[in-house]
């Protein structure tokens, strides 16, 4: 009777254990299924043409984290507290400033420049290119004018005819307005 | 002996819901873990060297303010935040300080409390006026954070992540606990130079998001103004320590990168990369790479990314429709919900149709001999291009035949078919003895109605052949010296157009010179450009580019597709390796990519060259989908995602 029971328990021990499995094996799969993409295309083969009828949204992936700050949004969230707060450090000359040039290059037939001042945002000033080679001196000014964070210099284009000669000529971009004044470092054009 | 069996069987039943449970338990942790782990591993995986400089940010994201929803924005700015310290009454540990917020406030000389979080933050907005070209009006009213931003994002066409980011980047707007009022007075940092105050004008949180906006709009409209330029090499400073720190040169590959550098003139230096989320060294910059992190780790990539599925469609073995076929072409379109791909097949000379009908295929057999098909023709066919297209309740297609030199036009009518030849024999509709090429575009367009380009290759021509309603017409387009355009080229191979952006866009392939040539309309008249092919093509690739050139519209980005070749040139000469190329705009910049065959770096990862036949391209939902000849001979369909 015991042994008969024993062998009952047996065979209930193996069904359950075999339900159990069962259960857990199509969790699983119902688990990868539903987040694993890899999983659906690879081991289910589900396409996503096969999904066509949903509808497909074809704008750049974008996901947005809501998951709250990180480390990093919380070691830089008091950042903007002291931007700008502290006095613009004074020029040890007052009202001088430095030219950056972004472009000096020859373009359709002309030598074409363009700077800006990064530190001041004023639109009285006139912007002036000087190439020297040889002795030889071409120069063209244009106006300033007032951007977002900079003063930006209106490009100046001056035609290759102007040029005595061709090779690599030295440029400077100088910078005047009422208040302020400054040059570029020296940068080479090569005609 | 009843109890112990009992006993014993309780035992075992306890003991299998122990083993159930505790095993239910790991999996499910170790699937948590693993998800964790994979989750962690993509927040670990941004990395400096990730940063492109000439390529910060994609024009398609930068302009897409269709990304969030002000609700949506309002929610991630609460996530951000999860409790704003209105009182300063919390202590200012991040300060290295122990008095409470307030107390340390007062020590610095800033505001006291309250102080407004963003996600909390309202403000009384004005009507702003409609800005042409830039951004449209604003209707006064009171606002939330988000929703000025969502509202902003809306007018100005710019993605209210971007404005998001740039309030983070500029002031920390959208993660300090306690923010200063200053901090929302110059929140974008717009009119805000390097080393002087900003300008009050443009002070307050609405004034500075929207002149932000607006002014990336300005930089997009004038784009030849400022100092940045995109699709050229540019001088851009690490630091602005300009003499000491120095310059670097930098090819700008988008107008949105250019944007970013316009209105903060820096790239970050390695050790700036190298410390993405800390300092660099006296030469670092941070705006900009600031910029890139935050939008990378708060929305995703930067970067216009789509997935790409190949899915074998017709062919010997176990496709979607087994059948023996080798496409010569193909045509997809859509009309409503449903998909059309029209394609001719040279081993059973018939016109092919698989039909979409908006949840399932089926395959259909249009033109071909007798008993296979239920067209006109009766005959053996060679569909050598199709064009396809709706056109009032009709579905109308042409396709030229090699098998009779004919422009052949298919068309339903009361739901029957019919089948008539168009062009090429004094028998067509049209009457013109004309050596027909192997390639036509067509397309309804506004009031004129139909418009067809074809080739007639005894003249190296291309024909524009259009219906206005009443009566065909037909004029020579291009090629000739007496042809519209005037221009001497040697045509007749591939052309693909379609109506975009207010205009008509064509790209067809110039033998003589293996170039693709792009001519459009721009301002009411035509321009035409060299687009790939050489080295002074907008593409900028020498190697021979064009053939089967196709052309779609697909939710306001052109998209194009030809094969170019893989080959290079060597002393014992060449042989072609076709690849497709795939190239397209929004706005701002073409973006190529090779989508197929010629490399394992191609999209579909395969290296074997392709055979040279017909591509077609189309949108279905505002997808793009790909239909083409694979090298093994099946109808491979690709599509985006």
């Amino acid at each position: 009777m015991i042994k008969l029971k024993r062998n009952s328990n047996k065979k209930r021990r193996i069904i359950i254990a075999s339900i159990a499995i069962f259960i857990l094996v199509i969790a699983t799969g119902i688990y990868l299924s539903t987040s694993n993409s890899w999983f659906r295309e690879h081991i289910l083969n589900i396409k996503p043409g096969a999904e066509q009828s949903k509808n497909v949204d074809t704008r750049p992936t974008n996901s947005v984290d809501y998951s709250g700050p990180s480390k990093s949004d919380i070691d830089a969230s008091q950042q903007g507290k002291e931007k700008g707060a502290a006095p613009p450090s004074a020029p040890a000359d007052p009202g001088s400033v430095s030219v950056a040039v972004s472009f000096a290059g020859v373009s359709n037939g002309s030598v074409e420049v363009r700077a800006f001042i990064p530190s001041i945002i004023e639109g009285s000033g006139q912007c002036t290119a000087t190439l020297i080679k040889d002795g030889e001196k071409v120069e063209k000014s244009n106006t300033a004018f007032v951007d977002a964070s900079s003063s930006q210099c209106n490009p100046i284009y001056i035609p290759l005819s102007d040029f005595p000669s061709k090779g690599v000529w030295s440029l400077v971009v100088s910078y005047k307005s009422p208040d302020a004044k400054g040059s570029s470092e020296k940068i080479e054009v090569n005609l | 002996m009843n109890k112990l069996i009992i006993v014993d069987t309780l035992k075992n039943k306890i003991f299998w819901l122990i083993l159930i449970v505790i095993t239910g338990i790991f999996v499910v942790a170790s699937l948590l873990l693993a998800n964790t782990l994979i989750g962690k591993q993509k927040t670990a995986a941004l990395s400096g060297s990730d940063f492109n400089a000439g390529r910060i940010i994609d024009d398609a994201v930068f302009y897409n303010s269709n990304s969030m929803s002000s609700d949506q924005i309002q929610s991630f700015l609460n996530s951000k935040v999860p409790n704003c310290d209105t009182n300063g009454s919390g202590i200012a540990t991040e300060w290295g300080s122990s008095l409470t917020r307030a107390a340390y406030a007062a020590s610095r000389g800033w505001n006291a409390p309250p102080y407004t979080c963003l996600k909390d933050f309202r403000q009384d907005t004005p009507q702003m006026e409609a800005a042409s070209g830039l951004c449209g009006s604003i209707a006064a009213g009171n606002r939330s954070a988000a929703n000025i931003i969502f509202t902003v994002a809306q007018a100005c066409n710019i993605n209210p992540q971007v404005l998001t980011v740039l309030l983070e980047k500029e002031q920390s707007l959208v993660t300090d606990i306690w923010p200063l009022q200053k901090q929302f007075l110059n929140a974008t940092g717009f009119a805000c130079p390097d080393t002087a105050p900003c300008n009050p004008q443009y002070n307050g949180f609405f004034y500075q998001v929207y002149y932000a906006a607006r002014q990336f709009k300005v930089y997009q409209a004038y784009p030849n103004n400022y100092n940045y330029i995109a699709g050229r090499t540019n001088r851009i400073y690490w630091h602005p320590d300009l003499a000491r720190c120095g310059s670097s040169n930098v090819y700008i590959e988008n107008q949105a990168t250019a944007a970013l550098y316009i209105y903060t003139p820096y790239r970050p230096n390695a050790a700036a990369l190298n410390n993405l989320n800390g300092s660099g060294d006296s030469c670092s910059s941070y705006g900009n790479r600031n910029f890139w992190r935050l939008f990378t780790q708060w929305f995703g990539s930067t970067y216009e990314e789509y997935s790409y599925a190949f899915e074998p469609m017709v062919g010997t073995g176990s496709y979607t429709f087994p059948a023996d076929v080798s496409v010569s072409t193909s045509k997809v379109i859509t009309i409503g919900d449903k998909m059309y791909v029209l394609y001719g097949d040279t081993k059973s000379h018939t016109l092919q149709m698989l039909h979409w009908n908006g949840s399932s295929w089926s395959r259909h057999i249009l033109d071909g001999p007798a008993g296979v098909s239920f067209g006109a023709t009766q005959s053996a066919v060679n569909p050598t291009s199709i064009e396809a297209f709706s056109y009032g309740n009709s579905l109308q297609y042409f396709y030229t035949d090699s098998t009779t030199n004919s422009l052949r036009h298919g068309f339903t009518m009361n739901g029957q078919l019919a089948i008539e030849t168009m062009d090429g024999t004094p028998t067509s509709y049209l009457g013109k003895t004309r050596s027909l090429g192997s390639s036509i575009s067509g397309f309804v367009y506004g009031n004129d109605g139909i418009q067809l380009y074809y080739f007639d290759t005894g003249r190296n021509s291309l024909v524009h052949t259009w219906w206005n309603g009443r009566v065909w017409n037909t004029e020579e387009m291009d090629g000739t010296p007496t042809s519209y355009l005037g221009k001497t080229r040697s045509l007749g191979s591939s052309i693909s157009g379609t109506p975009f952006n207010d205009g008509i866009q064509l790209f067809y392939y110039d033998i003589g010179n293996g170039e693709l040539i792009h001519t459009f309309i721009l301002a009411g008249r035509w321009v035409t450009e060299v687009m790939d092919g050489d080295t002074n093509a907008v593409l900028g690739n020498y190697i021979n580019a064009g053939r089967k050139v196709n052309v779609s519209n697909v939710n306001g980005q052109l998209v194009v597709l030809y094969y170019d070749d893989a080959s290079a040139f060597s002393s014992s000469g060449r042989t072609s390796a076709w690849r497709i190329a795939y190239t397209s705009k929004r706005t701002g910049n073409w973006m190529k990519n090779i989508l197929d065959g010629g490399s394992t770096s191609s999209k579909s990862g395969q290296a074997a060259a392709l055979p040279l036949s017909g591509i077609t391209v189309g949108s279905y939902r505002g997808t793009v989908q790909i239909f083409y000849n694979d090298s093994q001979n099946y109808l491979k369909h690709v599509w985006l995602y």
